[in-house]
């Protein structure tokens, strides 16, 4: 066997026989540590279940806009399908069912002709069609308009167009005019418009084309805790500026700058100086971030459900620009055991993976003219791969609930 | 080591004394892996409660016959290695590549004389005077059994330095143990 191996032998050997006589303090110490565990493990599943509320609301309302954009469109195409039809079928009305001025006026009893069919009922047949229920009145709206023209010479070799429903006898083929599901369609119950108080008609802000483009400030604050991080979930200021541009009136990209504070990292940073001469001595500095100091830059879409509310998704690459934390100085000497320490505050940047990502997704709401507050719900990652063994713990996951106010300055 | 299921069992339930129990079973074990890697107890404290934390946390992915002492020993050092890559200090280092490994000096140990004039507190105290790095490979290589393509991609170094590594550790130890044997000798004339 080479000597080696011999002395791996017996040094392993040796140290099989060594015991270590159980100490109950040691026991209250991890007692303690297994306690902060739990409390953790509380605040994490609270943490979660908040941020999947924010999902879900979220996604319940990025659903309804698109369901209601959607059924929106679907209602468009309809309309265009209707007018198709009735342009094929509007002459034939003209020449089958509405008598010329002429022969009304041949007509001795001058009496209105009998007439019940309406446009749709002659377009998909009686059996099927829904008669509007305004057709009678505009009938007889119709019917007074007649009147009115044959007291009027100049217009007597017009054709008498008054037989028709009053508004198809200007613009015939207005298909608002005739469409039978027209009321429901402007008033249906589930358009998000109808059931909030504010209309988009009456605010001038929103004049999409006026403020195409756009700056804006925004000041905030925000709630960041990290998974594991204890104390980390104090609250940060954020300042940022954003340029604005609209797609459409309903979506609107965002690209801006922004600084925001941010709790610490799970992992503590420690470093030591060595030192041999009367004696060895050994400084360890253990440094804890409170606050990393990020710029992050982050790029939205957002999409306006009514005038005031919109919700915005985004991503973001976050700069890590900063970090002020405690410093905790141990001296550790062979000729005095006892560590002495002392903290005090700074900042250390070197260690830290400085480019991370982050998601974002918010509600806003307009509170004046081209003032917005806006909540949003951030999850971002810290790569901790270069400090962390166990795989659960290669990122420190955070998340947070910001709240900003922002004003437009420009367009 | 072996340990009853039911007490297992009511240590995933999260039984408070269940876990007191455990942690009194394996405290000889895990703090002497502990006090292998570290030169100060709290330290070696400190990290030993993590690593047991650790366990009751992976408990339930624990397959039921997987033997426990080896399994506790695992994570135990694996909390240990993630503890120390933690501490940048030890990312300074040189790296080496084609080491050759001398260990095997002429110094001749009588290792029955050995045997007789260290317990095991001796040998402990004298891996803790390595230097930290060199301990650590060494108890990994020389103790823990790992190879050193293993220990390499645990400590994030080349093979080169984990062999240089064990080489000077053995060659620190060695004298060591020849300066104090002979000091010994020295004595009983």
């Amino acid at each position: 066997m080479k000597e080696s191996n011999k002395l791996d032998t017996f040094i392993r050997q040796k140290l099989a026989e060594q015991a270590h006589p159980y100490k109950e303090e040691h026991w209250l110490a991890a007692e303690e540590l297994i306690e902060a565990d739990k409390r953790n493990r509380r605040k994490r599943g609270f943490l979660f279940f908040l941020w999947g509320g924010f999902l879900g609301i979220g996604l319940v309302l990025v659903g309804l806009g698109l369901w209601g954009l959607l059924w929106r469109k679907a209602l468009d195409q309809d309309r265009v399908n209707s007018s198709s039809a009735i342009a094929s079928v509007v002459p034939q009305l003209d020449s089958q069912l509405v008598p010329t001025f002429n022969e009304e006026m041949t007509n001795p009893s001058r009496q209105v002709p009998e007439r019940t069919k309406t446009a749709t009922q002659a377009m998909i047949g009686p059996a099927q069609a829904k008669p509007s229920p305004n057709s009678p009145k505009r009938y007889n709206e119709g019917v007074a308009d007649m009147r009115s023209w044959i007291d009027n010479p100049d217009e007597q070799q017009q054709p008498i167009q008054a037989f028709m429903p009053a508004q198809t006898q200007s613009k015939r083929l207005d298909t608002v005019a005739i469409n039978p599901y027209e009321e429901w369609i402007e008033q249906r119950p589930f358009r998000l418009s109808n059931r909030l108080s504010f209309s988009s008609q009456n605010i001038d802000w929103l004049d999409w084309k006026a403020n195409r483009h756009a700056l804006a400030v925004e000041i905030g604050a925000q709630w960041s805790p990290t998974w594991e991080a204890q104390g980390s979930g104090s609250i940060h200021p954020l300042a940022g500026l954003h340029y604005r541009y609209w797609i459409n009136p309903n979506w609107r990209v965002s690209l801006g700058v922004r600084y925001a504070g941010r709790g610490g990292l799970s992992s503590d940073y420690r470093f030591s100086d060595v030192q041999f001469g009367l004696g060895r001595q050994q400084i360890d500095s253990v440094f804890q971030p409170n606050r990393l100091h990020r710029l992050e830059i982050p790029l939205r879409i957002e999409k306006h459900l009514t005038g005031r509310h919109y919700l915005s998704a985004g991503i973001a690459v976050s700069w890590l620009l900063e970090t002020t934390g405690q410093i905790q100085i141990i001296e550790r000497t062979n000729s005095e055991v006892v560590d002495q320490s002392r903290i005090q505050t700074g900042g250390l940047r070197y260690g830290f993976k400085r480019l991370d990502p982050r998601l974002e997704l918010g509600y806003g709401y307009y509170v004046g003219a081209g003032t917005q507050l806006k909540v949003s719900a951030v999850y971002g990652l810290s790569d901790l791969t270069e400090r962390s063994f166990f795989e659960q713990d290669r990122f420190d996951r955070h998340l947070g609930i910001r709240l900003s106010l922002s004003h437009q300055i420009g367009k | 080591m072996e340990l009853e299921p039911q007490l297992l069992k009511a240590c995933l339930k999260g039984d408070r004394l269940a876990q007191s129990q455990l942690y009194r079973r394996t405290y000889s074990v895990l703090m002497g892996i502990c006090m292998r890697y570290h030169k100060q107890e709290a330290d070696a404290l400190s990290v030993l409660n993590l690593g047991f934390l650790k366990i009751l946390k992976n408990l339930k992915k624990r397959k039921p016959d997987t033997p426990f002492e080896p399994w506790v020993r695992r994570i135990m050092i694996n909390t240990i290695i993630d503890e120390f890559r933690k501490d940048k200090r030890h990312r300074a280092h040189m790296t080496y590549t084609d080491f050759d490994d001398r260990s095997d000096l002429d110094d001749y140990i009588d290792f029955n004389e050995a045997d007789r004039q260290f317990d095991a507190a001796a040998i402990e105290q004298l891996i803790c005077q390595l230097p930290d790095m060199s301990r650590q490979v060494f108890n990994l290589y020389a103790i823990d059994g790992y190879s050193h393509a293993e220990i390499a991609q645990m400590l994030g170094i080349s093979v080169g330095t984990s062999k240089w590594h064990v080489s000077t550790a053995r060659s620190t130890v060695k004298q060591m143990l020849l300066q104090q044997l002979n000091a010994y000798q020295t004595n009983q004339k």
